[in-house]
């Protein structure tokens, strides 16, 4: 498989005026494409951080971040975040004042994709979320939190990346919403060929992982390689 | 970015016309300040035309405004003075018909003459009570020529018609050696032509009506020929800018007119000048401090203009962070992040802006409603711009951290 994403000896350190924190220290690893990544951890334990790095959001203190073979620093974050990576969140974070369609066109908008051909992609990716079309044209806030979170699945597919990044993504979800989500992110892996990694407190979703990665203190660990899964787990 | 402003525009309605409503309130509370100052300053402007100020030439001590000495450089310096208008001279001669000699002055001197530049400077006198051959109606006042208007009482006594030409033996006043003591000395035959008659002068004050007016440049040409000294009686003028009082008044004394002084002998030199401004001063007085007070302001209204423009943006920002760090998370530099916020921000205030002047234009000076988009765009835009420029420093994964 095709190495898409490699962490080398990255640190990452907060730094306030009155104090400076080590998020992450020294962690090393690589991603591939077509494979669903998990890494589990306490509330603190740099994960979240660490996915900021991937989303290029921030750029390591130390060590390199590898893109494609290309040093992230290099890369112009924002066109990256535009056409190459998503991300979403246990907050669901769509846009309030958008519909539910919108939603999903405003990428492919900010990719000056003709609205026309925005809003038939849209549907499209919208119907392999499974969400009802009665929804598209409601607002954020009057659909459920798994709706939502299918939403904000739609709308990173849409912007057309290969790597999808997600922060708790069922966080606030209840376990029948978990299920489809998690169902969604494997396919999107081993179906239509993303990197998919997903940071999580949730046992099951990391059971449904290809490769676990646990973090503690900001220092990655590898807990479970894609060859080790247990005769009783299945991959999703 | 646009298609991101427009649905913000369309769906935020309760927020977008508090903003506007903020926006036109300010521009009315400007045009009202700016309005205040303007109409103060045009009223002060006005005061100087319309709260004239009255000046008259009086001796030292200034108990006698009238039947002074007022000598030749004065009236030189008066009418070479840019900063004083309506200039009204006057000078009084007795008479007698015909020629006489000195000893019979007391039985044939019985004729008030004045030498008046205006029709104003002859108490009583009005343009009605004039009848002038047809020739002499405009000009007659600023001849130089020995022409005279006479009282129809008296032309009918001495059988006198329009036209005809009189001979007048004229007396003149002159100061002793005292300075305060009159005497007077003959003047000279003086040969006049009657250009009009005019009513009986029932005067205002006290003073005798003159039953002869000639020119006044005519009787101070008669007194140079005669190689007198001229001097005027009466001098009265007003203050052409009341609002360069300071610098007429050090003009007047340059002229050699100088401030009353209440202790000083009784004479009959005119060489003191009383300015009538005590109400143009209390009235400038009261509106240039209205005007200071009003202005000491300024800053301060363009610092809170400054600080609305700054605050309302900050808080309105402050709600939106989650939508800006949206915006950045789907790749949107920190610079077009923030410009669907900003742009929103300015069309809603420039929304206002313009229903603000519409109503204000009903009330306001086109020039006030002009200043006052002067501001709202440097104070209040700064503002906004200062704001929204914070919110494009603020760190995306701090930002979606919060909201997690």
């Amino acid at each position: 498989m095709e190495k898409i994403i490699e962490a080398v000896n990255v640190s990452y350190i907060y730094q306030t005026k009155y104090q400076k924190t080590k998020a992450l220290s020294e962690v090393s690893c690589s991603f591939e494409r077509g494979k669903v990544y998990a890494i589990t951890g306490k509330s603190g334990s740099g994960k979240s951080t660490f996915l900021s790095l991937l989303a290029g959001l921030d750029v390591p203190a130390e060590g390199t971040l590898y893109i494609e073979g290309e040093d992230i620093r290099k890369l112009n974050r924002d066109e990256y975040r535009l056409n190459r990576a998503s991300v979403i969140y246990q907050a669901f974070h769509l846009f309030p004042l958008l519909t539910v369609q919108e939603n999903v066109m405003f990428p492919m908008q900010l990719q000056h994709i003709p609205a026309r051909e925005a809003k038939m992609r849209a549907q499209e990716y919208l119907k392999k979320v499974e969400l009802p079309e009665t929804l598209y044209k409601k607002m954020p806030g009057m659909i459920s939190g798994g709706e939502q979170q299918r939403v904000a699945i739609a709308r990173a597919i849409a912007s057309g990346g290969e790597i999808l990044l997600a922060d708790e993504p069922t966080g606030n979800l209840d376990s029948q919403n978990e299920k489809v989500i998690v169902e969604l992110l494997c396919k999107l892996a081993h179906e239509d060929n993303y990197v998919v990694i997903v940071v999580t407190h949730n046992e099951a979703v990391a059971a449904a992982a290809d490769v676990v990665y646990g973090m503690s203190d900001g220092v990655l660990t590898v807990v479970r390689e894609e060859a080790e899964r247990k005769s009783g787990e299945t991959k999703c | 970015m646009l298609t991101y402003l427009l649905y913000s525009l369309k769906r935020r309605k309760s927020a977008n016309l508090i903003t506007v409503g903020i926006s036109f309130l300010l521009v009315v509370f400007l045009n009202l300040y700016f309005g205040t100052i303007h109409s103060y300053e045009r009223q002060m402007d006005e005061l100087a035309e319309n709260a004239s100020v009255y000046c008259r030439v009086t001796n030292k001590n200034g108990s006698r405004d009238s039947g002074l000495f007022i000598s030749e450089s004065v009236l030189d310096g008066l009418s070479a003075s840019e900063l004083i208008s309506d200039e009204s001279c006057a000078v009084y001669l007795l008479a007698g018909e015909g020629e006489f000699t000195q000893a019979e002055w007391e039985q044939c001197v019985h004729l008030q003459v004045s030498g008046v530049n205006r029709i104003e400077a002859a108490d009583g006198l009005s343009v009605e009570k004039i009848h002038f051959n047809e020739e002499y109606e405009e000009d007659f006042f600023v001849s130089d020529r020995p022409v005279c208007i006479v009282d129809e009482s008296v032309m009918r006594k001495h059988g006198w018609e329009n036209g005809d030409r009189v001979q007048l033996t004229m007396y003149y006043y002159s100061s002793a050696s005292e300075l305060f003591k009159l005497e007077l000395y003959p003047l000279g035959l003086i040969e006049l032509e009657i250009v009009g008659s005019m009513e009986r002068l029932m005067g205002v004050t006290s003073a005798i009506p003159p039953d002869v007016i000639i020119p006044f440049e005519a009787v101070r040409s008669i007194y140079q020929q005669h190689e007198i000294p001229f001097f005027a009686d009466t001098v009265s003028f007003y203050v052409d800018n009341p609002l360069r009082l300071n610098e007429f008044k050090e003009e007047m004394k340059s002229i050699g007119l100088m401030e009353r002084d209440p202790t000083a002998m009784d004479s009959y030199i005119g060489c003191t000048l009383a300015v009538r401004d005590r109400n143009f001063v209390i009235m400038a007085t009261q509106l240039r401090q209205s005007i200071e007070i009003l202005r000491s302001f300024l800053s301060m209204v363009c610092i809170l203009t400054f600080a609305i423009g700054y605050i309302v943006s900050y808080l309105l920002g402050n709600g939106r962070m989650g939508e800006y760090a949206l915006l950045r998370l789907q790749g949107m530099g920190s610079v077009k992040g923030t410009i669907p916020f900003l742009g929103e921000q300015l069309l809603l205030v420039l929304l206002g802006n313009l229903l603000g002047d519409a109503v204000m234009l009903f009330f306001s000076e086109a020039v006030v409603v002009i200043l006052v988009n002067g501001v709202v765009s440097a104070a209040y835009g700064i503002g906004i711009i200062m704001a929204y420029w914070r919110m494009g420093r603020k760190r995306v994964m701090r930002l979606l951290a919060v909201s997690q």
